[in-house]
């Protein structure tokens, strides 16, 4: 018997999505454009995330030995930063490998052709948290045999500042993304909502007869609930692809033309395309939701 | 029917004070001019409306009582035809009755068997992929209580059914009604129509300004309605 009742739901939702082309067109084109707006915004928020993750995490100090400090002196210092417990890691970086980073960073610099190495052997510091970096580079200047220190602790101070400017961008982007995200989600349940609304209106001898027969509320409820569903999840598709195509682009123009600000890779889309899809389905079954239940608050087909 | 009255918010008063006991497999005419209270009586029975005090109980259900899902139950017992026939337009004969049984939860293969039969007993079989549009207006009221019977329901509640038929197929849809009567279904046709009712000779119920004026076993229309 429930099967019975379950394959008229899926013929009854079916029929509908036939019947009603227009109230369907005009649904799905709203999700659609509404989880664009949505999925570019979560999609701008994740990068922007990520890029101020990278940044911070990317945040070193660099101390150069005085040019006495032997290979192997130099060495055990690195050693000892690394035990610091403001620091992640210390690695001690030769004069060599410098220049050959120092090349690799400006390939186009003839001046660094045909000279000797300026450069001293160094280390190299990662820190645990972005605000403890002018406080290494105090740390780091006062030790013996380290004879500069980049960033400098004044302008590491300067630089937390950057830093902290960054976790307020950060903070920023979390937060608008997060309220818009929720501004639009509403804007999507009304939008179902006031579509699915329109059907019931077309429907609504259709649904007086099913109450008069005996049909139960969640008999009449279902169909509409389902189709409200298969809207948002069409809707959902139809955004989504036209946002991975559109950020898969964006992705390559970021390796050639921005390659400290890389967009998320492309496989780290597809979490992002499941969610979308589940939102659409949850903003198509929320709103038709709610139209179905106040319409039969309304026309409970008897007076209360 | 125990002391029932109907009051709107308005104050007009659509029944008052009715005690009445229909019992099982009787066929009712309950006769009234338009607006004295017939189509509140039958409301009240299929639970569209609900009494402002007294108990109306059908199958021992107290109808103002039940739950939602219990209203729903109570309506698969009790058939309903109308004056303007309520069917749907964009369904043939076949699917108008195969959606109120669907809608009530009936597996598809009894679908199936019970659609030609309930189209056979109205004699609309060979109309059976007809849009209603299609159909006259006895053909549609035919098929309206066909729908009504299709789940076999022991109530038959139809008001005003002849309203929007001529005389021929008046007469012919209270003979169908008087064939489901025999099989022991209780019916109650609310009408002002005096030739059905006279022809029938059946149980008479007759309500003036929401009253019972009368109620004869084997009556005819009263002669003396609308008079004060």
């Amino acid at each position: 018997m429930i099967w019975d009742e379950i394959e008229f739901i899926i013929r009854e939702t079916g029929l509908q999505l036939r019947r009603e082309r227009l109230i369907a067109i005009a649904t799905i084109s709203s999700v659609a454009v509404l989880l664009i707006v949505l999925g570019s915004i979560v999609l701008f928020h994740l990068n922007v995330r990520r890029w101020t993750d990278r940044i911070s995490r990317e945040l070193e100090v660099w101390g150069y030995f005085d040019r006495d400090v032997t290979r192997l002196r130099g060495e055990s210092l690195s050693r000892e930063i690394c035990r610091w417990p403001e620091v992640i890691s210390a690695r001690f970086v030769p004069k060599e490998e410098g220049l050959q980073k120092l090349r690799s960073y400006f390939p186009d610099a003839q001046a660094l052709r045909g000279i000797g190495n300026p450069l001293p052997d160094g280390v190299q510091i990662r820190v645990r948290e972005p605000r403890l970096v002018p406080d290494v580079a105090a740390r780091l200047s006062e030790l013996a045999g380290v004879k500069d220190v980049l960033p400098t602790p004044e302008a590491a101070a300067r630089e937390g500042s950057l830093v902290q400017r960054l976790a307020k961008v950060k903070l920023i982007v979390v937060w608008a993304g997060g309220i818009i995200t929720a501004l639009v989600a509403i804007a999507g349940v009304f939008i179902v909502h006031n579509t699915v609304r329109l059907a019931l209106h077309a429907r609504r001898r259709e649904i007086y007869i099913m109450q008069l027969v005996g049909a139960t509320r969640g008999l009449v409820a279902a169909p509409f609930v389902l189709e409200g569903m298969i809207h948002g999840l069409i809707g959902s598709a139809v955004a989504c692809c036209l946002l991975i195509p559109a950020h898969m682009y964006l992705h390559d123009l970021s390796i050639r033309a921005a390659p400290f600000f890389r967009l998320m890779p492309d496989h780290a889309l597809l979490r992002f395309s499941a969610g979308l899809l589940l939102t659409g389905a949850i903003l198509g079954t929320t709103g038709s939701a709610i139209s179905i239940r106040r319409f039969l608050r309304r026309h409970p087909g008897w007076q209360d | 029917m125990v002391d029932v009255s109907v009051a709107y918010p308005n104050g007009v008063k659509a029944l008052t004070d009715v005690t009445v006991t229909i019992g099982e497999g009787e066929f009712v005419f309950l006769v009234g001019p338009t607006g004295h209270g017939k189509s509140t009586f039958l409301k009240l029975l299929y639970r569209e409306e609900v009494p402002s005090s007294g108990h109306v109980l059908v199958s021992g259900w107290d109808v103002a009582l039940l739950s939602p899902n219990r209203v729903a139950h109570l309506r698969r017992r009790v058939g309903v035809v109308f004056q303007d026939f309520r069917l749907l337009p964009q369904r043939t004969a076949w699917e108008n009755i195969a959606f109120a049984l669907h809608v009530t939860g009936t597996t598809y293969r009894t679908v199936t068997r019970t659609v030609p039969d309930v189209l056979a007993q109205v004699g609309l079989l060979e109309k059976a992929d007809d849009f209603p549009a299609a159909m006259s207006a006895g053909e549609q009221q035919r098929l309206a209580l066909a729908r009504a019977i299709a789940l076999r329901p022991p109530l038959i509640l139809a008001d005003e059914p002849t309203g929007n038929l001529d005389p021929q197929s008046s007469a012919n849809l209270v003979e169908l009604l008087a064939s489901i009567n025999q099989e022991n279904t209780t019916v109650i046709v609310a009408t002002h129509d005096p030739a059905i009712v006279n022809l029938m000779r059946r149980r008479v119920i007759a309500l003036y300004r929401g009253e019972i004026r009368s109620d004869i076993p084997e009556g005819g229309y009263p002669d003396d309605l609308g008079r004060d």
